[in-house]
């Protein structure tokens, strides 16, 4: 025998206990009066007492892996990130370290920085500087530049040319 | 003494003004995180997995978190955000490969009862909707309220009721003897 039709719903909702107070008392008052309904909604009961049964046992012995804890605690540890002391230790010698870097780049020779404090025009200053190695390695050509003949002159005398005859270019006709 | 009470009541470490111990919150919480986990992929070696990466996270994050009483529901969101990606990666997989015989693996293995009948139910839970399906799984997960798992589930509590209430109306209809 079948429920009625028109309880279907309802008897599902009162074996799951959903319904409203008033409205359980009328299917409740129903029940009693037609076998088929009373014996589904008793059906109903039951299955859902397995249902509750069954899905409470769903994940009842589930549970992790005996090491799962220790697993964990281990690669936790190996993860763990430096402590706030530790991050306080590593700036602090990162800074001692650029101190000292810094130190050493101003001691350089060619990190200091004189001065240049010059009265003359800048051509003039240019044209006065010698190096200064200049006094210690005069250059051994420096005489011969120094006496070498400028333009115009010749480079042997030559007033010792023209007083041999042999070799007067210009000739002397006018005298013969 | 202080020490001990922490170790029973990680809440206790915060009133303190120290981070909660990580052990303590691990030993109360990794039957939870697990078993979260396997509700939603159903396979105990992906679940583990799930739940192992689910704590380092949380491990690597715990001190930002502010109150540690929170800890149960936040690290009980990684798991299942966890598991959802994965599950959701595995479908995605099986769709390319076509193998819609590739079923999920048995959540039932271990559970004691009539397997039979625990056979049954879990099939007729695998057809529900996926909406349904996880409320009624996280509902079913040891010790988790409406209100914890609508706080897994980021949803309203009234919504989580209503959806526990349409699954468990769907599967006794179909449960028939």
């Amino acid at each position: 025998m079948n429920p009625c039709p028109r309880r279907r719903d309802s008897l599902l909702d009162f074996a799951l206990d959903a319904l409203p107070h008033s409205a359980a008392h009328a299917v409740e008052g129903h029940l009693r009066q037609c076998v088929p309904c009373a014996a589904a909604a008793s059906d109903l009961k039951l299955r859902r007492r397995q249902m509750d049964s069954g899905l409470a046992q769903l994940f009842a012995a589930a549970g992790p892996a005996p090491g799962f804890r220790a697993r964990i605690l281990a690669a936790a540890e190996a993860s763990r990130p430096a402590s706030a002391w530790q991050h306080a230790w590593s700036a602090a010698l990162a800074g001692v370290a650029v101190l000292i870097v810094a130190a050493a780049l101003v001691q350089l020779p060619g990190w200091r920085r004189e001065p240049a404090v010059s009265a003359q025009p800048p051509a003039v200053s240019l044209s006065d500087w010698r190096a200064p190695t200049d006094g210690l390695l005069p250059p051994r050509s420096s005489e011969l530049l120094n006496s070498g003949p400028r333009l115009g002159d010749f480079y042997f005398p030559l007033d010792s040319i023209s007083t041999s005859p042999s070799q007067d270019i210009g000739g002397n006709d006018d005298e013969s | 003494m202080s020490s001990y009470v922490e170790s029973l009541n990680p809440a206790a470490a915060s009133l303190a003004g120290r981070e909660p111990d990580f052990t303590a919150l691990l030993v109360e919480n990794q039957r939870r995180v697990f078993q979260i986990a396997l509700s939603v992929v159903g396979d105990p070696a992906d679940a583990e997995e799930i739940a192992q990466e689910a704590f380092l996270r949380a491990h690597r994050r715990l001190s930002s978190l502010r109150d540690p009483a929170r800890f149960r529901a936040w690290v009980s969101r990684i798991s299942f955000r966890l598991a959802l990606n994965r599950l959701r990666a595995r479908r995605r997989r099986i769709a390319r490969e076509s193998a819609w015989q590739a079923e999920r693996p048995s959540i039932l293995s271990s559970a004691a009862g009539d397997p039979i009948f625990l056979e049954r139910l879990r099939a007729e839970i695998e057809l529900l909707p996926e909406k349904l399906r996880l409320v009624l799984l996280l509902a079913a997960v040891e010790g988790m309220d409406a209100r914890e798992v609508a706080a897994v589930l980021e949803i309203p509590v009234g919504t989580v009721r209503s959806r526990l209430h349409a699954a468990r109306k769907r599967l006794l209809e179909v449960m028939k003897p």
